[in-house]
């Protein structure tokens, strides 16, 4: 499982974006909302410019709090790098609970094994498992390990209008999958921050409801990246909240190795 | 004019003088007027649920009604057995034993008139004959697999391999077998202690065997909870929540006789569901009405023997009083035949409505008497000054609530007739009963030859203070009018941020068991009581299973129980059929009947069961990560690890390794536990994959109760949401989403949510209606339009200010304070009322002489009615208690609106401004 992979479909805008803009007057404020608002694919594209890196590790904490029940912190390490077709490929192991200490998830393209600790066995899983809830979780593999697709690869985009969120102002874009995405969401409502294009919140909408909603927070600057350290899924079908707050991230890491992503490097863990 | 009015006075005026002179007359015609009302108020139903002011035109509110009034599972009293106290290991048993006794309790004839079915446990002989026949066809194909050979090592291989099939890792899944994952793992679980005990030198226990077989196909037949130290059962009714007698008494009968079985054995019992939250709905609103009318009749009492300093008060108020609100019940039973929450609570106020004519009246009494008139002259004064007033007060006050017809809702429109009808039946009562109390207490005193008290009171009705107020408010009116249009307009800006109130479990009363049950069983069990219905053509069945499917598909829906889960369409069966024959085909020719002739080879055997504990392991693995508590117990305790994966038990597996790794197996005693084992196998899953067509006739007695109808026409789809529907916005997530599959839902999340919509459009409705009445009358009582708006000045900035505060205080609308809010019109605007006409009679530069003559009266009119609405606030029922707030805060706004900023506005435009307010065709300008 590699919950770096979620991190990385929030907004990351270089820094130069973030030194000019305070530089933009009110009027052209206006015109750049004008524009934004004909070109919905281009706020997406430009939030989604976080796909175009490779080689990440990360280090990360998942709890789940389930009708008002904390269960074990989940402590995970990602390695994320895609291959040269670009499919994107995750491996991701836990290092706590110690009943799970080991135990390790593969994903490549579509497909999906994990690797049990206790057993040192390797199942595959149902590639309709995607859209199944992980590990008790209010991510599904989708949204924890795919990266195969940006937002804007899957989605077409609708501008619909500015919102505050939480203070800041945001571009509301609504987002529909494109024809022939299987495993994508009826509509993801997405709000961008306008200062620095980042992600804010994301609300997945399956068969006729808002289902869960994506807050990202504690963004830093990683390698001159912005990067949302703390990202809460909160579950409005059931009484249910996912936390994944990032201890560590780095990009280009040489910690990435091309082993790891094959089932063979499975099969030889112990 | 004036002379229609002199003789208007005049009427009243003899009128009471009359009845003063001839009490017994008066009190024949009351006592007649009592005796018809009385036919009246025996027609009256108490309606005292929720459920019962549901709008009745509503096809969700339609078929809710016939749900329950059809299908004798949805009234079902939910009994819910809890052991959580007692210690892990004897809980279960406890709690089973407790369920056995309640069911034959509740079986007995001593309850034949109350229930009408007792169900608490699966009925397992229905499914031995049928269970494959009800099961999808993918899983037969696996079934088929499963069961072709039952010998150990082929059924061992069938199961590792059907558990090491493409995973699906599905956490939400998991979640929602967890229950019969549980059951299914303590089956493997006694399948293995029955082995290792063989190899270990026992016989083949045939008992435990079939207790094995039982838990493993079956699972636990008794309803309990992921902990297993709850349990649930059903008990059917033989009433439904719209017999009132019933519910309440059947209700508590069988609630008192479950405590008592269940405090014997040391655990609790509380019961919940539909039908019980309507009988809590009903004692505890009868309760709060019960207290409410108490308090505001003893406190307005005490409060006329303050003022007014008569012994006798409680007898000359309080009779005609509460004859007042006797003739309104008896003429509701008239018209509509019930009371319900509203209208009841309507009825308490009425207390403090109803004392302010007597007031009026009593005030006027007693300040003629002070002046030192005869008994005659002062009644007649009182009469002729104070009757005109109270009349019209009373008529304008009649004809807003009447206005509040023009609602389209039920609930509304029987509030404005018995609030309408209440405010005459207390003016009439009042006018008539009034005087002629007064003259039968003095011709009391005049036969004891002693003179009335009243003449000799050391002092008189205090207006001091009142007139303070006057002279301050009429000395700086541009202060005061300014500052209270700012504090108003303040307020007003924090309005549109009030909220509804739209979980109806907030509205009942507080800690009321059967409403925490409702969480309680979300936690415990996973199901929530309140779920949503769909009522189907039980001819027409061919669609259900497709409806079935796209339903479990929802995110926000858990399970999806439906008539053709246990009784299969043609084409379901059709589709099984093969199936199911191959099952039998598969083991009438495998080597489960001739088991004996194939002992199992130890080594393969031995290989089986290290991969089933790896398959089990690798399952716990994920039962703890994904928090799934009793999976992850079963699964711990059948591989003998905590949770952080320690071995920290021995178990069946480390006894079968034991021995069938040191060689030391005797193939004879796996011969003889597998001849055993495996023809039961083998017969179970034959039984259990019948291919007999299933008839109604056939299924379990709860079954037919849960999903048929009484006649047999229709048939029942129930909806469990993932969560309590009435917490937070869940329920807007789930019923959005059972819509994009079905618009036909029902239930009574989706009734509360359309009662709330309807009460709050008619209530902005009745509010409108309410306006255009008084405007009416007060147009035609002061004939200038400038005056009249004015006049609903105050009342306006009263609303945004209360509204204003409701939202700073976090108290939110709900459907019966919003529904109470029309009633403000009328009411709230008689303060304003009083002052023009006394302004008008004192003229300008008079308004401190006006306030001194009308404060007094207006301010105890309103402590009154404030009385009268806060009488709610102590009440259990929370819903009762917000419509005491929120209705006393609106009368305490009106009355310093009415009595600082109208007074100052009138000043300022009158005095300042020179606006004429004079009435129009008016002989002489007054203002």
């Amino acid at each position: 499982m590699n919950a770096k992979r979620i991190l990385l479909t929030v907004g990351v805008v270089p820094r130069l974006a973030s030194a000019v803009r305070p530089l933009i007057t009110g009027a052209l404020l206006i015109v750049t909302l004008s524009l934004a608002a004909q070109d919905a694919s281009a706020i997406l594209n430009e939030a989604d410019s976080i796909f175009e890196l490779n080689d990440v590790y990360s280090r990360s904490t998942m709890s789940i709090t389930r009708s008002g029940r904390a269960q074990a912190p989940q402590v995970m390490e990602g390695y994320e790098s895609d291959a040269a077709d670009g499919t994107t490929r995750s491996f991701t192991v836990f290092t706590d609970p110690p009943r799970v200490e080991g135990t390790a998830y593969l994903m490549i393209g579509d497909d999906l094994w994990i690797r049990f600790a206790s057993t040192g066995r390797i199942r595959k899983m149902s590639s309709s498992a995607k859209k199944n809830s992980a590990a008790g979780s209010d991510f599904s593999y989708a949204d924890m390990g795919e990266g195969s697709h940006s937002f804007s690869a899957q989605y077409n985009a609708a501008y619909d209008g500015e919102e505050r969120i939480d203070g800041t102002a945001c571009h509301r874009l609504i987002l529909t999958p494109r024809a022939g995405e299987r495993d994508a969401y009826d509509m993801l409502v997405t709000w961008i921050t306008r200062d620095t294009n980042s992600y804010l919140r994301i609300e997945y909408h399956d068969k006729g409801a808002p289902i869960k909603v994506l807050d990202l927070e504690d963004y830093r600057s990683v390698g001159g990246i912005e990067y949302p350290f703390r990202i809460t899924m909160r579950s409005l079908a059931r009484d249910s909240i996912s936390i994944i707050e990032t201890d560590l991230l780095e990009f280009d890491s040489p910690k990435v190795e091309e082993r790891f992503f094959n089932t063979a490097y499975l099969e030889s863990i112990r | 004019m004036n002379k229609s009015k002199t003789e208007n006075s005049s009427n009243l005026a003899r009128w009471g003088i009359w009845a003063g002179e001839h009490p017994g007359r008066v009190f024949l015609i009351v006592l007649i007027i009592t005796v018809i009302m009385t036919v009246g108020a025996s027609m009256l139903e108490m309606e005292m649920t929720f459920f019962s002011i549901m709008p009745k035109n509503s096809q969700q509110v339609k078929d809710l009604k016939r749900i329950t009034e059809e299908y004798p599972f949805a009234s079902s009293l939910v009994v819910v057995i809890d052991g959580r106290e007692l210690p892990a290991e004897t809980a279960k048993a406890t709690v089973i034993a407790v369920i056995d006794q309640l069911t034959e309790e509740f079986s007995g004839d001593e309850y034949s008139s109350a229930i009408s079915g007792v169900y608490s446990k699966l009925d397992t002989a229905f499914l031995d004959e049928h269970a494959f026949l009800l099961t999808e066809s993918d899983v037969l194909d696996r079934m088929r697999s499963l069961y072709a050979d039952t010998d150990l090592v082929p059924f061992l291989t069938a199961l590792n391999d059907d558990l090491e099939r493409e995973y699906s890792g599905d956490g939400d899944a998991m979640e929602s077998d967890e229950n019969q994952i549980a059951a299914w793992v303590g089956g493997i679980g006694l399948i293995l202690d029955g082995l290792a005990d063989s190899l270990e030198g026992d016989p083949p226990n045939e008992k435990a065997i079939e207790a094995a077989l039982d838990a493993y196909l079956i699972g636990d037949p008794y309803y309990l909870s992921r902990s297993q130290n709850m349990g649930i059962m059903f008990l059917n009714p033989t009433y439904t929540i719209d017999d009132m007698g019933p519910l309440v008494t059947e209700t508590n009968r069988i609630e008192e006789r479950a405590k008592a079985i269940a405090a014997a054995a040391g655990v609790k019992v509380g019961l919940t569901g539909l039908t019980v939250v309507g009988r809590d709905e009903m004692v505890t609103s009868e309760q709060g009405f019960a207290l409410s009318m108490t308090l505001a009749f003893v406190l307005i009492l005490i409060l006329m023997i303050a003022v007014f300093r008569i012994r006798s008060t409680p007898l000359i108020i309080g009779i005609p009083l509460m004859l007042g609100i006797y003739w309104t019940a008896g003429m509701t039973g008239f018209i509509i035949h019930r009371l319900n929450i509203l209208t009841t609570m309507y009825l308490v106020a009425l207390v403090g409505l109803g004392v302010d004519y007597a007031i009026h009246l009593l005030t006027g009494f007693v300040q003629e008497r002070d002046e030192g008139k005869s008994f005659s002259d002062a009644i007649g004064g009182s009469f002729a000054k104070s009757g005109r007033g109270i009349v019209t007060g009373g008529l304008t006050t009649a004809a807003a609530f009447y206005a509040m017809l023009m609602a389209e809702s039920d609930i509304i429109r029987e509030l404005a007739i018995v609030a309408g009808t209440g405010i005459i039946a207390e003016l009439v009562a009042m006018l008539v009963i009034i005087p002629a109390i007064l003259g039968w207490r003095q011709k009391r005193l005049d036969k004891k030859g002693k003179d009335d008290p009243m003449l000799h009171r050391r002092r008189n009705i205090r207006t001091g203070g009142i007139s303070a107020i006057g002279r301050w408010v009429a000395g700086k009116p541009g202060t005061f009018a300014l500052t209270l249009l700012i504090i108003g307009i303040a307020l007003g800006t924090q309005a549109s941020k009030v909220e509804l109130e739209d979980n109806l479990m907030n509205m009942e009363a507080e800690g009321l068991e059967s409403a925490e049950l409702q969480d309680t069983m979300v936690e415990e069990f996973g199901s929530a009581p309140d779920v949503m219905y769909l009522i189907a053509d039980i001819n027409n069945l061919a669609d259900m299973p497709a409806l079935v499917d796209a339903l479990e598909d929802l995110d926000s829906v858990r399970s999806v129980d439906a008539i053709t889960n246990w009784w299969p369409t043609e084409d379901q069966r059709a589709e099984r059929l093969p199936y199911l024959r191959n099952i039998r085909t598969g083991l009438e020719t495998g080597t489960g009947f001739s088991s004996e002739n194939a002992p199992p080879d130890p080594d393969l055997f031995l290989e089986e069961i290290y991969r089933l504990e790896f398959n089990l392991i690798e399952m716990g693995d994920l039962a703890v990560l994904g928090g799934t508590d009793r999976a992850a117990f079963a699964l711990n305790r059948i591989t003998g690890l905590d949770n952080d994966g320690n071995k920290v038990n021995n178990t069946a597996f480390d006894r079968l390794f034991d021995v069938l790794e040191a060689g030391e197996a005797d193939p004879m005693a796996l011969a003889a536990y597998q001849s055993a084992f495996s023809l039961r196998l083998s017969n179970r899953i034959h039984s259990m994959a019948g291919t007999e067509v299933i008839t109604p006739e056939d299924l379990p007695a709860m079954i037919r109760d849960t999903f048929i109808s009484d006649d047999g026409r229709s048939t029942l789809v129930s909806i469990s949401p993932r969560q309590n529907p009435w917490v937070g916005q869940f329920r807007n997530v789930f019923t959005a989403q059972v819509n994009t599959v079905t618009h036909r839902g029902t239930g009574m999340i989706l009734a509360a949510d359309q009662l709330m919509s309807i009460a709050e459009s008619d209530s902005v409705r009745s509010v409108i209606a309410a306006l255009i009445a008084v405007f009416l009358i007060l147009i035609i009582d002061f004939r200038n339009i400038r005056l009249v708006i004015l006049t609903f000045l105050p009342l306006v900035l009263a609303f945004v200010s209360l509204f204003g505060l409701m939202a700073l205080f976090g108290i939110k609308f709900d459907f019966i304070n919003i529904i109470a809010i029309p009633l403000l019109v009328g009411i709230g605007i008689d303060d304003s009322v009083h002052i023009n006409h006394r302004y008008h009679i004192e003229g300008r530069g008079s308004m401190n002489i006006a306030l001194a003559r009308t404060g007094s009266a207006v301010a105890l009119t309103t402590l009154t009615t404030m009385i009268g609405f806060s009488s709610f606030i102590p009440s259990i029922m929370r819903a009762m208690r917000s419509t005491g707030i929120v209705l006393t805060m609106a009368m305490a706004l009106a009355f310093v609106f009415s009595v600082l900023f109208h007074p100052a506005v009138l000043i300022l435009v009158s005095e300042r401004l020179g606006w004429n307010l004079t009435p129009r065709f008016s002989r002489k300008e007054i203002l």
